[in-house]
């Protein structure tokens, strides 16, 4: 009987050295995958970060080299309507093609700059993501294309004709952009309005002190509050049902909803400041 | 002769190198060393406390000790209204600025200033 007291005493002593040593084990793993997964997601940022930073410089440069390559463009132009001679015109030819070319690389730049802060962002609803990253990769394409063929073009006529492909990729361009930047809009509301939500929860679940007209009170406020909270989701689901459709008619309309949902927030956060006061 | 019974004589008359009985000796085990006591784990704890206790207090003391600054240090003045935000209010501050930097009508990428139309010849 003894014994067997022993052994039952034993087996639990080992089982329970296991269970720890497993525990441990279990603790050890996931904190280093949480820590790996927390570090490529700092590295991912810092990344983008520096990217981004390192675009942004390319871009003023590209913008102070067109600016220059516009005003040599203007004054060429004027002298081949002015003087017509050949030599005027190939000076005419050279500075236009420069200038395709330069305006082709900040537009391309551009939309660089604009592909990493999409990707950067949060608070977009991932297929709206995808689908504005997909444009931007298009347009880049397109734009890419086209300054290689701008590099090559070297008389009056392939000129000519590199404005005419210009405008018709012009669309993709101008639809890419607006609807990125409207995204961009977009998440940052829907940030506003997830920490909105946040906020409003920690503030109704708060104790509350004071007699019973005060809560009553506060309740009635919290209530104003929600139904603002409320009204700030439904826009902001209205404004991303609007980008999907500017998606399928290729075309994107300045938003009011997100001025609406942006001026209800602003009023949500307001009255949470006031119910928090109160 | 029996000197005890002899009570006209001194004791300093006794025999020199006279055995003196001497009190026994507790016996012991001259064979084998003193054993040193083993500490019990609790002492040994008990003792690293201490030791860190002391050593807390003397690098204390040392620092206390430092001779102070003669320079008077400027304190600054004292706000009107202290900052006594919570972390609430702070949140909802956090969350103001937040919106506020959602605002639609502030283009944070504004548009490249490029003419899209630009020709060789203007028609």
């Amino acid at each position: 009987m003894l014994a067997a007291k022993h052994f039952v005493s034993l087996f639990l002593q080992q089982v329970l050295i296991v269970l720890v040593v497993l525990g441990l084990g279990l603790v050890l793993v996931v904190g280093y995958s949480q820590a790996e997964a927390q570090t490529a997601a700092i590295v991912t940022q810092d990344t983008l970060t520096r990217d981004l930073a390192e675009v942004q410089r390319t871009y003023r440069g590209q913008l102070e080299e067109y600016r220059t390559a516009q005003q040599q463009f203007v004054v060429a132009q004027q002298e081949f309507k002015q003087l017509g001679t050949l030599t005027s015109l190939e000076s005419a030819v050279r500075a236009t093609q420069k200038v395709f070319i330069i305006r082709d690389q900040v537009l391309l730049t551009y939309v660089k700059m604009l592909e990493l802060q999409v990707r950067s962002a949060e608070g977009i609803e991932l297929k709206l993501k995808e689908e504005g990253l997909f444009v931007l990769e298009e347009t880049t394409k397109a734009l890419t294309r086209h300054l290689e063929t701008t590099q090559t073009s070297v008389d009056r006529q392939a000129v000519a004709l590199r404005a005419e492909d210009f405008a018709s990729l012009e669309p993709l361009y101008s639809f890419s952009v607006d609807f990125n930047r409207q995204l961009l809009v977009q998440g940052k509301l829907r940030n506003g309005y997830d920490t909105a939500v946040g906020v409003f929860t920690d503030l109704s679940s708060a104790d509350t002190t004071g007699n019973a007209l005060a809560r009553e009170e506060r309740t009635r406020a919290l209530e104003e509050v929600r139904l603002k909270i409320q009204e700030v989701d439904l826009l902001l689901g209205q404004s991303e049902a609007e980008l999907e459709k500017a998606l399928e008619d290729g075309r994107v309309n300045k938003s009011k909803t997100l001025d609406e949902a942006y001026v209800e927030l602003i009023q949500a956060a307001n009255f949470l400041d006031e119910v928090y006061k109160l | 002769m029996n000197l005890t019974e002899d009570q006209t004589q001194f004791s300093a008359e006794e025999p020199l190198y006279e055995a003196v009985s001497m009190p026994a000796a507790p016996a012991t085990d001259q064979t084998s060393l003193p054993v040193k006591k083993k500490w019990a784990p609790w002492q040994l704890v008990l003792l690293v406390v201490v030791v860190i206790v002391a050593l807390i207090g003397l690098v204390s003391a040392l620092l206390l000790m430092r001779p102070t600054n003669s320079i008077q240090q400027l304190e600054p003045t004292p706000s009107a209204a202290p900052d006594t935000t919570s972390p609430m209010q702070q949140r909802i501050t956090n969350l103001k600025q937040e919106i506020r930097a959602a605002d639609p009508s502030l283009d944070a990428l504004p548009l490249p200033p490029v003419d899209l139309e630009l020709q060789l010849e203007k028609k």
